[in-house]
């Protein structure tokens, strides 16, 4: 094996020019895309937080404050969501590689962590509305109306820990192919 | 570093390094189409880390290192699916070369799809060596000492040229 050999692959291999004119207009848009949809997770989270304080201000009494205590709640986990979601985007690039994976390790697990939260604050917010639609049937409200709103508590409930699941398996899977690469890094050789 | 600097600055970098960005990038993606979209992450994340640069080792060095990471979050995210040697060999558009050039442009495609099959810590070592780094630099790149980086440049060596004769034959 000869410094030859390289020089001849190293040559052979930057022999080849791709074509790259409409790449950087493309990053440039892409990098104002996130920040855009990063924007406007927020402005979310924020008209959830808006609404549930003029529902409040609006006709104060015992419901709406506890109806917005949810709302609010509901716009804090979306405020979390966002930090969470787009951190790893903002990540730094430019440590080595052995870091930076060390690094994105220590993310996984922590949206690992986050992504369990999410499961558990979903089953609270459940009970917690569920605990409403009994509180307002004892009350006297029409029992057709508390129906269809425990079958589309329900239903929100399933899609919501559907969507869960599904992130959970998606981290486990990043998580699990993580570790495999720091492991093949850290190999002794 | 405002917007349109860091789009110029981006420009430049992509001028001067772009076609070692997409080799790179086609040394961990076989996959034609997702190697674009590879491509396009590390384009991002280098415009993202280039506010970051502040001259410490050289802008190619720095540009690797933000390309060999983007393309581990890349892995992560969407790890390769077993493809062909042949799949491996598409190699992104490239400018149109001369007929001289042909049998060139053979050799580098046995050469790509030969980088492409080696294991991650050889295939890490080897890309950047093919690209010109020294032991030093690319111990810098990856966060390994230069004796480490030497032992896995031998062994990728080996092995890349054990995956070239088996391909040729």
């Amino acid at each position: 094996m000869t410094e030859d050999e390289l020089a001849a692959w190293s040559s052979a291999w930057r022999s080849h020019i791709p074509d790259l004119a409409p790449l950087h207009r493309r990053a440039a848009r892409e990098g104002l895309w996130l920040r855009v949809i990063v924007a406007s997770d927020a402005l979310g989270s924020l008209g959830c937080l808006a609404v549930a304080a003029w529902f409040v201000l609006d006709e104060p009494d015992l419901l709406r404050l506890v109806i917005a205590g949810g709302l609010a709640a509901l716009g804090a986990l979306g405020c979390m969501f966002t930090l969470q979601n787009w951190r790893g985007l903002w990540q730094d690039s430019a440590a080595s590689v052995r870091d930076y994976l060390a690094q994105a390790r220590a993310r996984s697990a922590a949206r690992l962590r986050w992504i369990r939260l999410g499961g558990w604050l979903l089953a609270a917010e459940i009970v917690f509305f569920g605990a409403v639609i009994a509180w307002r049937w004892q009350a006297g409200v029409d029992p057709a109306k508390a129906g269809k709103a425990v079958v589309l508590l329900l239903a929100l409930g399933a899609a919501a820990g559907i969507f869960i699941g599904w992130l959970w398996r998606r981290e486990r899977g990043n998580a699990s192919t993580l570790d495999r690469m720091a492991a093949d890094m850290e190999q002794e050789v | 570093m405002d917007r349109s600097q860091r789009n110029r600055q981006l420009e430049d970098v992509l001028a001067e390094h772009g076609p070692a960005l997409a080799r790179l990038a086609a040394a961990y993606e076989r996959r034609p189409a997702v190697r674009e979209e590879l491509l396009q992450d590390i384009a991002v994340a280098v415009w993202q880390a280039l506010p970051s640069f502040r001259g410490d080792a050289s802008i190619r060095t720095f540009v690797l290192r933000v390309a060999t990471n983007g393309a581990m979050t890349h892995l992560a995210r969407r790890p390769p699916a077993a493809a062909s040697l042949e799949e491996a060999a598409e190699l992104p558009d490239a400018a149109p070369t001369p007929e001289a050039a042909a049998e060139a442009a053979g050799r580098s495609a046995r050469l790509f799809s030969a980088v492409a099959a080696l294991p991650l810590p050889l295939k890490q070592v080897v890309s950047l060596a093919l690209e010109g780094l020294n032991t030093a630099e690319i111990g810098a790149v990856l966060g390994l000492g230069e004796s480490n980086v030497s032992v896995r440049l031998h062994r990728g060596k080996a092995k890349l040229r054990e995956l070239m004769v088996n391909d040729h034959d």
